[in-house]
């Protein structure tokens, strides 16, 4: 009599169900008590080393940066109107600078946090006017308003 | 009666017939059939009228035939002359009336008979799924019924149906269609064909190639291609099966 064909795919199910219990050859082998620990240590270790840097960083600023205000649970905060914002090619290669070494520190530093940073700063070494007069005359186009008359 | 192709290939008194049945269409009887008739060099009659059967894989098309070979045979009481071709198993044709004009079983138990001595060569019979006097006339004289068994419940609800009304035949129940089946189901069909003392034969796996495929030869004619080398390899080992049965 030909083998029966129900053994043959009890002995496939059987084969597959140890296949699938058998470790992959890609995962890791299960660390020991002793690798474990050297583990938790190294990483304590580094833990600690990056809240002393960041401790001495702090310390070094300086201004500190104003925490957000609150906003009251259940309402909804409003977002700051967005206003256009056109960069010559020296702003543009500016605050791409900036991107690439914040992007170093794995961090992401987009283009508004460096522009209110400059309004920050800007605002605490002139005064209104002295940036009208600053920024008179280059800046204006012509200084007409409305459709061109002939 | 010849209890085996083994025995027949020895000097048995007439060649084997074969029969594939099953009380639920789409199970791939057909296909068994045409590649097991195919591999044991048997003449394969097409007992089923409908379109999808072995007559329609072969390439026989009623429509553009003057003459229906399987309807004359059992009109004039003669031995149907098979229709040949290359890289296929001779086949007698089935036809569309022939549901409407089927004889009594024993007619067609007779008949088989018959036609195995005078054509000299095995029999493969492909029957119309479920149970029909054309059916229940094949697996009268039938040395060996393969039963193609897809691991699906409601095939599985069929085959029990079917070897219940069925043991005291000579069935061989084959794994058929198979792709991972749940061990519940292959329980279910274990428990079925000991209940029952069905033997049950190798299993061929699920291709799905095969439903979408236009040939018309068998699949196991030479040159095998290499997509269906596994399921060729498969259907050798049921034709050793069938040669082997009951010896």
């Amino acid at each position: 009599m030909a083998p029966d064909g129900l053994d043959d795919l009890d002995q496939e199910a059987e084969g597959r169900r140890q296949r699938r219990a058998a470790p992959s050859r890609r995962s890791r082998p299960p660390k020991s008590d002793e690798e474990r620990r050297q583990e938790r240590e190294r990483l304590d270790e580094e833990r600690r080393e990056r809240e002393r840097r960041e401790r001495e960083a702090n310390e070094s600023k300086p201004e500190p940066v104003p925490e957000p205000t609150p906003v009251p649970a259940g309402k909804k905060r409003d977002r700051p109107p967005s206003i256009p914002f056109y960069p010559d090619p020296e702003n543009e290669e500016f605050l791409w600078t900036v991107a690439e070494a914040a992007t170093a520190r794995r961090e992401k530093i987009p283009a508004t946090a460096v522009l209110r940073l400059a309004m920050r700063r800007l605002s605490q070494q002139m005064t209104p006017s002295e940036i009208v007069r600053e920024l008179s005359g280059p800046v204006q186009t012509g200084g007409k308003m409305g459709r061109p008359r002939r | 009666m010849s209890k085996s192709l083994v025995e027949w290939a020895k000097g048995g008194d007439r060649p084997p017939i074969v029969a594939a049945a099953a009380w639920k269409g789409g199970d791939g009887k057909s296909t068994l059939a045409y590649e097991v008739a195919y591999q044991l060099g048997a003449t394969l009659a097409d007992f089923d009228w409908d379109k999808g059967g072995a007559s329609g894989s072969w390439g026989f098309r009623p429509e553009l035939r003057v003459r229906a070979p399987m309807l004359e045979a059992f009109e004039k009481g003669k031995t149907p002359t098979p229709l040949r071709g290359r890289r296929k198993p001779d086949l007698i044709p089935s036809h569309p009336d022939f549901g409407l004009n089927q004889p009594p079983p024993d007619r067609v138990a007779d008949a088989l008979e018959q036609w195995v001595r005078e054509l000299d060569s095995p029999l493969v019979a492909d029957t119309h799924p479920g149970g029909c006097d054309s059916t229940y006339g094949v697996l009268q004289p039938a040395d060996v019924v393969l039963v193609p068994a897809v691991f699906a419940d409601k095939s599985l609800n069929a085959l029990e149906g079917m070897l219940e009304e069925l043991t005291d035949y000579p069935l061989y129940v084959i794994p058929y269609m198979v792709k991972s089946p749940p061990a519940r189901m292959r329980k279910r069909l274990r428990d079925m064909t000991t209940r029952f003392g069905i033997p049950v034969g190798p299993a061929v796996s699920y291709y799905s190639w095969i439903p979408t495929r236009s040939r018309r030869m068998a699949i196991s004619s030479e040159p095998v291609s290499k997509q269906a080398a596994p399921f060729v390899q498969q259907i050798d080992r049921v034709a050793a099966g069938v040669m082997n049965y009951g010896a």
